[in-house]
């Protein structure tokens, strides 16, 4: 059961109303019941097993760490015991099933997202980050609540999603604001990123059929691909949860607007970022080890520089993780990973010759002209690894390379000619896409400056009349079924992170 | 010590740490008042703040606090 399928919007419809009919204080019984219902669904009869069990281990193991018994520190042997197990489990699992897999079975739905949220949950419970009685519900719906089941949001007990324990009573403005979003979402996914799926699958499949300029063109159309699809599934995730009247977490804020490549990790798959900040980076950077080799560094080198070498090597641990977690391949860890911290901390080393080189030539950097200039350099950063992203390997991402800077003229494509026809579009869909982009772009600089102001494109759509409000929301609904791309010949239905 | 104190203190250590002389915190001050307090520096932070007033954080307090005041707060309760 794909999130985008007639399916899912016929269970999505079931669950609210049985949600709301059911008296308030029991409406977490419907979520919980659609929620192993759709895991049934869409991760089978082993996806259910494996997530029942987490939800039941988790709830298990972050009350036995709360418990009065363990609240002294005569028992914090036993109680540090009890963490290791409840993280070797998950870590156990998601080796077991996803990066070696010995058995050779498909992963089990969703692992990749919930084992990580089940991890900080955990971490939290034993540090005693969470002051509040954690409660049955509360914990078993932040590991398995069913829309997060695709691509996550990673969610914190008590920090975010708070309020996806309590019932909800029916609100129409939360029912019509999830609907904008889970449109909005379809919109991004059907129309934009399923078109730019077909220009990046015909060039990778042949790099060295095309010219350079068409594949430089291909990896941002990847680029805008992979942003389409993750955050259009993020609108829809967050979309049917506010439905219900719970809130769930970002994860995009206009990424594309960062001025340099930490700031677009801190708004681009924002709670996967924040997750390993908070339990791999800082742990490990406030570790005793970590501390002595810090002070050690300070001796030998100086005040200023001897806190580098650890943060660097905290930050290659980071990111190194973070590549891992994507898939386990060398082309995720350079691609995603280290190819990100290389340019962090090129960057820094390099700063002061920039900083040169901008007071000579008198280069000022406050304005929007060279906002955009930092844009554009970051997508270019952002380019360069999700080309190792999108290709089978990681030697087939360097083939890419090797083919943009000998593949010359001789190649079909010249953009602005017919050959732009050999990419697999016709001008019908390369209009569609043209127009659908300017859409996007334009609603993302309304939500960049509105960020900003505290408001939001929703809420000045709220204000507008009536009839103006509904015919946005028509055009949208006939847009999305005219030009989606869906149906057969076309996989709408996947999600790319919902791989992970 | 007093409140003042420990703040006057904290303050000595955010000129080191953001290695200006103009910044001066108060208790309602987050990490979005000052500038180039990111992630990476926060770590920095907390741990000049450590051997300071020679204490320790614990994890969920390094990422829990919320404002300086927080911290304030962590800090009286352990010297």
């Amino acid at each position: 059961m794909a999130l985008i399928s007639t399916w899912f919007f016929v269970f999505l419809i079931a669950s609210l109303i049985i949600y709301y009919i059911l008296p308030i204080k029991i409406r977490y019984v419907a979520l919980c019941l659609s929620s192993a219902v759709y895991m049934y669904f869409a991760g089978g009869i082993l996806g259910t097993i494996v997530l029942a069990s987490f939800v039941i281990l988790g709830i298990l193991f972050a009350k036995i760490m709360q418990s009065q018994f363990f609240s002294g520190e005569a028992r914090s042997g036993l109680k540090r015991l009890v963490y290791i197990i409840s993280m070797l489990l998950p870590v156990a699992a998601l080796l077991l099933f996803k990066y070696i897999n010995p058995f050779g079975i498909e992963a089990p739905m969703g692992i990749a997202f919930y084992l990580m949220t089940f991890m900080g949950f955990m971490t939290d419970a034993y540090q005693g980050a969470i002051r509040e009685k954690i409660s049955p519900v509360g914990a078993g719906l932040i590991i398995g609540f069913f829309p997060m089941m695709t691509s996550g949001p990673i969610v914190r007990y008590g920090e975010n999603a708070t309020n996806i324990k309590e019932g909800h009573k029916f609100c129409y403005i939360n029912i019509l604001h999830g609907i904008q979003r889970i449109l909005w979402g379809t919109f991004k996914k059907l129309i934009i990123s399923e078109r730019c799926a077909v220009i990046v699958n015909t060039v990778y499949a042949a790099p060295d059929t095309f010219s350079s300029a068409f594949l430089v063109f291909a990896i941002f159309a990847f680029v805008l691909q992979l942003y389409t699809d993750f955050s259009g599934c993020m609108d829809i995730v967050v979309g049917a949860a506010e439905m219900f009247g719970i809130k769930l977490p970002e994860n995009f804020d206009t990424p594309f607007f960062s001025r340099n490549v930490s700031e677009f990790w801190r708004r681009w798959h924002i709670t996967l970022g924040a997750w390993l900040k908070d339990y791999v980076m800082y742990p490990v950077l406030h570790s005793e080890l970590f501390r002595k080799f810090k002070k050690a560094c300070k001796n030998k080198i100086g005040k200023k520089h001897g806190e580098k070498p650890a943060l660097y090597l905290s930050m290659f641990i980071s990111w190194t993780i973070i590549g891992y977690w994507h898939g386990g391949s060398l082309k995720y860890i350079f691609g995603v990973g280290w190819w990100f911290l290389a340019i962090i901390v090129l960057g820094e080393l390099l700063s002061p010759f920039f900083g040169w080189i901008k007071r000579v030539l008198k280069i000022r950097t406050n304005n929007t002209s060279y906002h955009i200039f930092e844009s554009l350099r970051t997508l270019m950063f952002v380019g360069v690894g999700l080309s190792f992203f999108r290709a089978a390997s990681f030697s087939v991402g360097i083939d890419y390379w090797k083919c943009i800077f000998t593949n010359a003229q001789n190649q079909k494509g010249m953009l602005f000619s017919n050959d732009i026809y050999s990419l697999g579009l016709d001008l019908q869909d390369i209009l569609v896409l043209i127009v659908a982009f300017i859409i996007l772009l334009l609603v993302s600089i309304i939500q960049y400056k509105n960020a900003k102001k505290g408001t939001s494109v929703r809420g000045w759509l709220d204000q507008q009349n009536l009839v103006f409000r509904w015919t946005v929301y028509i055009i949208l609904i006939f847009a999305v079924v005219i030009f989606g791309k869906y149906g057969q010949g076309y996989n709408a239905a996947d999600f790319i992170y919902q791989g992970f | 010590m007093s409140r003042q104190e420990i703040l006057d203190s904290v303050n000595s250590v955010f000129r080191e740490v953001f290695d200006r002389d103009e910044i001066t915190v108060n208790e309602e001050t987050t990490a979005a008042d000052v500038e180039g307090w990111d992630s990476l520096r926060h770590i920095t932070l907390i741990e000049a703040i450590e051997d300071e007033f020679d204490m320790r954080f614990k994890m969920n307090e390094v990422t829990g606090m919320k404002n300086v005041g927080e911290m304030l707060d962590i800090i009286a309760e352990r010297i």
